[in-house]
């Protein structure tokens, strides 16, 4: 295995590690999922709203694979192959080493990328539908938002025009994908000390999910949690997380948990005061708006 | 940590991870230990320093899809490369495991990859494609998609090949170049063509 890692290997490799997990990404989770659900049976802990929010979570799946399908499926691959031929400053060989590097600056740019969706307008619209539920378990990770699938490009991309090859990036996403969707349970309490050092676990996970002050914004890491340590933006798990949003949506119909975003979008863009404020409502923090409207009555009342 | 500064530690990690990687496309790879029976193809390999004299070519350009090669490879001066190329052709296709391959085919392509490492160093490989020959004692041989323009044209005898390595664009440094051998099974060659991936 280490010789295969090692050494130059087949792009065949690559492709079929891919579509392996591709293939059964989905039918692990749904078996850990029900696990979830056999364990929260046991503790009489089963409720119809549950039942609801986790079939839900399901809905807006198909609704981003659809939107995802049509609009993107032949772009994303073309775009990433046109920047791997034709933009990039070298081609790097198919080899383990490669591999390895290409998932350390994959989950990289996932940090920066979810970090884009939390702080601006235009990501938080499509992003606050995985963080809306006010459920924490695997189905949750398949919660998806309009456009989930299109802003990640602008961070990844640029691993194409470093020289990886369009398929190890893909089988790179794919992995940190994966380990983002087994951190969805509230099953795994803390991991041993060094684990929950180095890499992002459920507990870290949770944070991140969590509507509690302390937490908001925080723990941005796909695999390797001390991207936050290092840029700030880590939590620790101490209080009690309260899963949601604000304001919560207390809905379960799919249609409302997967447009909610952006009917808030445009609503702050019909408040805004002018035409760049209603367009920077887009690329500002969600609240900025807010922030902006309120400083605003507080200078016309003291003038 | 303030976003200006956030920025550039990731630039820096970014940097030392790529480096890393791309360091460890440079490092010799070890050549296979092939049988060698008696020689069975005398086709010698052509390969010339790149300091030639040259012109540019004019045929269109051609991008090639990746191939998936096993073979052999080894680390060579430019001063040294036809030697280097020839050891290799010569250990890869005496070997046992490939004569023995070569009985059950009517014919079999085999290439010669020359890939630039900096301006005094190539790394060359042998390498036929993946579903003519087992790979138990042959290594795979990267080989990206990109944009690969013709050196010789399809059908080329030896001296064409030979001839093609002055045709190269001295103001362009190449990243690989690649020669392509027919050979029946006889081991007798039949013809060839080559294509240059630069910079």
């Amino acid at each position: 295995m280490l010789e295969t890692i090692l050494t130059q290997v087949d792009e065949n490799i690559f492709y079929a590690w891919e579509s392996w997990l591709g293939d059964w990404l989905f039918v692990i989770s749904l078996g850990l999922f029900a696990l979830e659900l056999l364990v929260v049976t046991l503790r009489k802990q089963m409720n119809w709203r549950l039942i609801g929010d986790s079939v839900s979570n399901f809905i807006t799946l198909y609704g981003y694979l659809g939107l995802s399908y049509l609009f993107l499926a032949t772009f994303y691959v073309s775009a990433f192959y046109f920047a791997y031929t034709q933009l990039s400053i070298t081609q790097l060989p198919l080899t383990g080493w490669t591999l390895a590097g290409c998932i350390i600056l994959a989950d990289l740019a996932y940090y920066w990328e979810h970090r884009f969706m939390h702080r601006t307008g235009i990501g938080w619209a499509t992003h606050t539908v995985h963080h809306s539920s006010p459920e924490f378990n695997i189905s949750v990770a398949y919660r998806f938002g309009p456009i989930d699938g299109l802003l990640p490009i602008l961070f990844h991309l640029p691993l194409a025009m470093l020289g990886f090859n369009p398929l190890i990036i893909f089988l790179s996403e794919a992995i940190v994908q994966l380990y983002q969707t087994m951190l969805h349970t509230k099953l795994v309490k803390k991991l041993p000390a060094p684990i929950e050092a180095i890499f992002n676990t459920p507990s870290h996970h949770r944070v991140h999910h969590g509507r509690n002050r302390q937490y908001l914004d925080k723990n941005y890491a796909g695999i390797f949690i001390i991207w936050d340590r290092l840029f700030g933006t880590f939590a620790k798990e101490e209080e009690t997380v309260k899963f949601g949003v604000y304001p919560q949506i207390k809905s379960v119909n799919p249609f409302i948990i997967f447009f909610h975003g952006f009917f808030k979008l445009f609503q702050q863009m019909r408040q805004a005061n002018s035409f760049s404020q209603a367009c920077l409502v887009w690329v500002k923090p969600p609240g900025w708006l807010d922030s902006q409207l309120n400083t605003q009555q507080v200078k016309s009342k003291t003038q | 940590m303030k976003m200006p500064l956030s920025l550039a530690v990731t630039a820096l990690i970014v940097g030392v991870v790529w480096s890393t990687v791309w360091a460890q496309q440079i490092m010799p790879s070890s050549t296979a230990t092939a049988a060698m029976p008696s020689a069975k193809i005398e086709t010698q390999p052509a390969a010339q320093t790149v300091s030639k004299p040259l012109s540019n070519v004019s045929q269109q350009s051609k991008a090639i899809v990746s191939l998936s090669l096993v073979g052999i490879s080894s680390l060579s001066n430019y001063e040294s490369a036809e030697q280097t190329a020839q050891k290799l052709f010569s250990k890869f296709t005496e070997s046992t495991n490939f004569v023995n391959q070569l009985k059950d085919i009517e014919q079999i392509n085999i290439y010669l990859v020359y890939r630039a490492v900096n301006n005094k160093q190539l790394q060359i490989s042998a390498a036929v494609e993946t579903k003519n020959l087992k790979k138990s004692h042959f290594e795979s041989i990267g080989l990206a998609a990109g944009d690969y323009q013709p050196l010789a044209k399809k059908g080329s005898n030896t001296q064409q090949l030979i001839n093609a390595w002055q045709h190269l664009d001295k103001q362009r440094m190449f990243k690989i170049v690649l020669e392509n051998y027919r050979l029946d099974n006889q081991g007798n060659f039949i013809d060839g063509y080559s294509f240059v991936n630069y910079q």
